[in-house]
């Protein structure tokens, strides 16, 4: 029976957002739906045993669900957090217009996520990660103006790309296998020719959704347009869906790939230090913690990079990365929700003021790896596991990590700032959300006791003793680092960095999307349509002056005769067929 | 010649059309409920005629007419596995496309010739199925051209007169080239009916040169209307004709015949192995890949929403041809099962097309704006359609992409996986941004801004455009079952390959 709770907790979401569809304004229900959804997703996390499979034949090409190890610790987090999120965005969104549409997306966005958790074959992952990564896009899109239409149309086009290299990633994957389960697929992956394009396309298929660079710039676009809950999911746990895929899809455990280890260190390290810097010019909070995020992410890639370099090594990196993620997720879910908190504050009474502040910094030093936090506990094991790999990257990386901690300090020491001075603004409204701090409130709880309760409850063998004299020193030097030199230019005064444009490098794909699509409407499509009232009028602007189109059109009118096509034809297939002969 | 059931029953399967259809031309247009009672019932019997039939098959009857007409030739029409795919289709989606078209000419004048025409159209279409061999194909595959000629010009303007010469100058060429090439297969090769794996391995050596070129012919002729590039000339012309038109050309009648065609011959005239050995293949492979590529690269810029949907069947109905074209059975299937999953997407897309038409007067989609908000359900069956097209489970055109894939791999053509995937970008880049707009745009059109009590489309509209999207689901949630295309398709395409 107990394996049944795996799909009792998508069916639940899923059929809730069915009913929500097929009725209109019931407040009630929506509420009910979302702060209730998550729930058998958690009793499967504690219910289900692991590693027994619930197999479903007549389910699209033969379903199986499971749960182990790495998957029980991302579900945790991930119901964990959609069930804050939840509750969450039945108070934020009590104003909206539109809050049944949203609650329709979150609950058809959670499906997808949890699905994808506890797939076992490879179809069903696809489908999940698909049904998340789509209705995402309609929570992205949620305030419908041209900001989030921008938004929206990058995260798509770039989760397009993703998932186009995600499929053909997983029919190379499932042809290679000759099967369709997820475990012996991969296995096989080391054995095929073509493992090296294999794990290319898993790599930057699935960097789309945690933020690899160069495919990063959906973030800090989407995280400030979202609407506050979507955009605490969205970076908590919808990203770690990708550090999923790499888990799931990456053959680590069956031998070594130096090659891709030192390209996802490589990126890893970049992006960790990189989105720091352009987070640091954003004056939105929300992208700034979005530029996070990325920084974060980054850390990860470095960890899943180790694990590719031994094959022994991959059981224990993927572990970190789980507990690592599952840190993340509560501190970097806390946070977006505390942009809403702050937001919403009333001016009176002051002293509510500093229990905010606090709750953010809690938040903030949970990321930054402060002492006693989940985050320590995180940093130090990748810290150990980096020592102990000997390979080139060792003695770099025990730089690189306490600077990683370092620079996410001052990221988020810049964070707390901009956000105190949202507070202290004059002239703010404070929006009316009742419950929106309680809620709060059991999130901060989730930050400070969940990777401990995890560890010890799930009973997770992580090898480093974090209340030892030498790791409370280690994990708070940068740190205090960090503050020593946001204290050093606090009072200094600098004037205000201009902001980089948020998504940096975003920008020059849209150039690019935009040259091509100009150059495609006036050398291919204008010519060839016959009429063009019949060009789709946005794409108008880059028409080209009359002239000039005419013969090229009247050749196709005469193309459109059936004598010159099929001799064409004709002509082209007797070419082949003569050259096959 | 018999006269037990078992072969009389494909007789009946394609008369219950006719016979309706000759029955409507003499009523009156204004005999309207005798019409609807005509229609419904021809519909429901053949419906049940060949469900029954269906599971004859399974069990292993055999059903089957012949009779001898002119030259040696047989006319002959079976019920095999293949032929179930196509008439199950058929028959399935004409029953809902008559309810859709008996509520969109509510009350435009000559029904009775368009009914008519329709049934004789099914009549053409279930026959191309269930034929037993090349001439009986060929002689309901231009019965087909003449009874969808009339259904295209139904409405009579400048435009549609004009769409409806191009559209015979198209078919008739391919029909004329069609022609030479069964007769002068019937020339070598004698009367051959289809059969599983081939007939044409027998013959000598000397004879392969021309085999060749008759295959070039025999897929020319089917090329047209399968709508191959550069012979698709005639499909989105022909979007002018009423949406229930548009929709069953493009999902079950015209498109499919030709596309039906090529697997015949290249399964069961040529045999795939056969074929393969000779080389014929690659060429298809090619022309396939290319109209698929072609079709979605023209989609993009349409702004009329039909002929965006057009261009998007030029490309769609080719994964068929290209699942046909590769060597192995998970190809096969990717090809067989898309035959049913693009009719059910497509007739979904074209439906909804028609009733934003219909209820709003919108038909290009610059105008679609916010038309989620009046129209949610037909929005709904729309996105259903759309995402299916392109590729994304648990939709069922995501079952024919995989299969397609794992085949090409399989079939040693990996490169094939890279016109997928450039064809799954550019259904993703003509299909979203029509979501975008429907569920997220500004609404800018005045006939959705304004707020009129009544939001859908009447009922006959509305439902079958609900029915078939959530067929496109099923077929893709419930695939493991027994019952679902694919499974037939797996049936058909372990027959196809010598042992």
């Amino acid at each position: 029976m107990t394996a049944h709770w795996l799909w009792i907790s998508l069916a639940y979401p899923l059929l809730a957002a069915a009913v929500l569809m097929s009725r209109s304004r019931s407040d009630a229900l929506a509420a009910t739906f979302l702060r209730t959804a998550p729930l058998p997703a958690l009793v499967a996390v504690l219910a289900t045993p692991l590693n027994s499979p619930l197999v479903l034949p007549w389910l699209q090409l033969g379903t199986q669900f499971e749960l182990d190890a790495i998957r029980r610790i991302f579900l945790l987090f991930t119901s964990v957090l959609w069930l804050i999120a939840g509750w969450y965005a039945v108070s934020y969104l009590n104003h909206d217009e539109k809050r049944q549409r949203f609650s329709v997306y979150h609950l058809l966005s959670l499906t997808g996520n949890l699905g994808l958790i506890v797939a076992a074959d490879i179809p069903t992952f696809y489908t999940c990660f698909a049904l998340m990564t789509f209705s995402a896009c309609g929570l992205v899109v949620h305030q419908q103006d041209e900001v989030a239409a921008r938004a929206g149309r990058l995260y798509i086009a770039l989760a397009v790309v993703g998932e186009a290299l995600i499929l053909s990633a997983m029919l190379l994957i499932a042809f290679n296998g000759q099967t369709l389960l997820i475990a012996d697929a991969v296995a096989a992956i080391p054995d095929s020719d073509q493992a090296a394009l294999i794990m290319g396309l898993v790599i930057f298929g699935f960097g789309v959704k945690t933020g690899l660079l160069p495919l990063h710039g959906w973030l800090p676009l989407a995280h400030p347009v979202a609407p506050t809950p979507a955009s605490a999911v969205l970076s908590g746990s919808m990203i770690k869906a990708g550090l999923l895929g790499w888990i799931l899809f990456l053959p680590g455990g069956q031998g070594s790939f130096p090659a891709w280890s030192n390209i996802m260190i490589t990126l890893g390290v970049v992006g960790a230090f990189y989105a720091v810097v352009v987070g640091l010019t954003q004056r939105n909070p929300k992208t700034n913690l979005a530029y996070s995020s990325i920084s974060q992410m980054g850390v990860m890639t470095i960890c899943v990079g180790l694990g590719l370099a031994h094959a022994g090594d991959w059981s224990n990196a993927t572990l970190i990365v789980a507990i690592y993620a599952l840190n993340h997720a509560f501190a970097k879910g806390a946070l977006f929700m505390g942009v809403g908190v702050v937001m919403a504050e009333p001016i009176q009474p002051r002293y509510h003021r500093r229990i905010i502040m606090a709750g953010l910094a809690l938040a903030a030093l949970a990321i930054a790896g402060a002492p006693m936090t989940g985050g320590a506990l995180a940093k130090r094991a990748l810290k150990y596991f980096a020592d102990a790999q000997h390979m080139v990257w060792s003695p770099a990386l025990s730089w690189i990590l306490p600077l990683s901690a370092l620079a996410t300090t001052l990221l988020l020491t810049r964070l707390i700032y901009l956000l105190y001075r949202k507070m202290i603004a004059p002239d703010r409204e404070p929006d009316d959300h009742p419950d929106l701090m309680s809620v709060w409130s059991v999130g901060l709880l989730a930050v400070a006791f969940m990777v401990w309760l995890t560890i010890y409850h799930l009973q997770v063998p992580v090898s480093t003793d974090p209340f030892s004299f030498k790791d409370l020193t280690k994990s708070a030097l940068p740190i205090l680092f960090g503050l020593g030199i946001a204290w050093g230019v606090g009072r200094f005064r600098p004037r205000a960095l201009t902001p980089i444009a948020a998504g940096d490098i975003v920008v020059i794909y849209e150039r690019v999307g935009q040259w091509i699509a100009a150059r495609w409407i006036r050398l291919v499509a204008v010519p060839l349509e016959s009429r063009t009232a019949s060009l789709d009028p946005i794409l108008n602007r880059v028409l080209p002056p009359k002239s000039g189109v005419d013969h090229v059109r009247q050749a196709d009118e005469r193309m459109r005769f059936f004598g010159v096509s099929g001799a064409l034809f004709i002509i082209l297939t007797m070419a082949l067929i003569l050259s096959l002969i | 010649m018999t006269w037990d059931l078992n072969s009389w029953l494909p007789v009946l399967v394609v008369a219950s059309s006719l016979v309706t259809g000759i029955f409507i031309f003499f009523l009156p247009d204004e005999k309207a409920t005798a019409r609807t009672i005509f229609n419904l019932s021809g519909a429901l019997l053949k419906l049940v005629l060949v469900l029954y039939m269906g599971w004859g098959a399974y069990q292993g009857e055999v059903y089957e007419f012949r009779f001898s007409i002119v030259l040696g030739f047989d006319f002959l029409l079976r019920a095999d596995l293949l032929s179930l795919l196509l008439v199950t289709l058929s028959s399935v989606l004409w029953f809902f496309t008559t309810i859709y078209a008996i509520g969109y000419l509510e009350g435009s004048p000559n029904r009775a010739r368009f009914f008519g025409f329709f049934s004789l159209c099914v009549t053409a279409s279930v026959g191309v199925a269930m034929a037993g061999n090349l001439i009986t194909f060929f002689i309901f595959y231009e019965f087909l051209t003449l009874s969808t000629y009339p259904l295209v010009v139904h409405r009579g303007t400048e435009d549609s007169m004009e769409a409806g010469r191009t559209y015979l100058w198209y078919t008739m060429g391919g029909g004329a080239v069609l022609f030479v090439g069964v007769v002068w297969l019937h020339v070598i090769a004698g009367g051959i009916d289809f059969q599983s794996t081939g007939a044409l391995r027998g013959l000598p050596e000397s004879q392969h040169l021309a085999l060749a070129i008759i295959f070039a012919l025999l897929m020319i002729g089917l090329g047209v209307k399968a709508a191959l590039v550069p012979l698709h000339g005639w499909l989105p012309v022909a979007m002018v004709a009423p949406a229930p038109v548009s929709a069953l050309l493009h999902a079950v009648a015209v498109v499919k015949a030709g596309a039906f065609g090529i697997v015949r011959v290249v399964y069961d005239v040529f045999g795939i192995e056969f074929a393969a050995e000779r080389g014929l293949l690659m060429p298809l492979t090619i022309m396939a890949s290319i109209t698929i590529l072609y079709g979605s690269l023209r989609a993009l810029t349409q702004d009329d929403l039909k002929r965006r949907l057009a261009f998007s069947t030029v490309s769609q109905v080719s994964y068929i041809a290209l699942g046909v074209s590769i060597l192995g059975q998970t190809a096969t299937v990717g090809g067989l099962v898309h035959l049913v999953h693009q009719g059910l997407m497509k007739i979904t897309l074209f439906f909804c097309a028609g009733l934003f038409a219909e209820v709003l007067h919108v038909k290009k989609i610059s105008a679609m704006s916010g038309i989620g908000r009046r129209m949610p359900v037909t929005m709904a069956a729309f996105t259903i359609g759309a995402f299916g097209m392109i590729g994304v489970p648990p939709i069922a055109g995501f079952l024919s992409k995989w299969h397609l894939g794992l085949g090409a791999l399989e079939g040693g053509q990996p490169w094939v996986i890279g016109v997928l995937l450039a064809s799954t970008l550019m259904n993703a880049g003509y299909f979203l941004p029509i979501l975008y707009k429907g569920w997220f745009g500004t609404p800018i059109n005045a006939a959705i801004l304004e707020d009129k009590p009544k939001r859908e489309a009447p009922f006959a509209l509305l439902m079958p455009a609900v029915v078939t999207a959530v067929l496109s689901l099923l077929a893709g949630l419930l695939a493991g079952s027994e019952i679902s295309p694919l499974a037939l398709a797996q049936a058909i395409a372990a027959k196809e390959y010598l042992p």
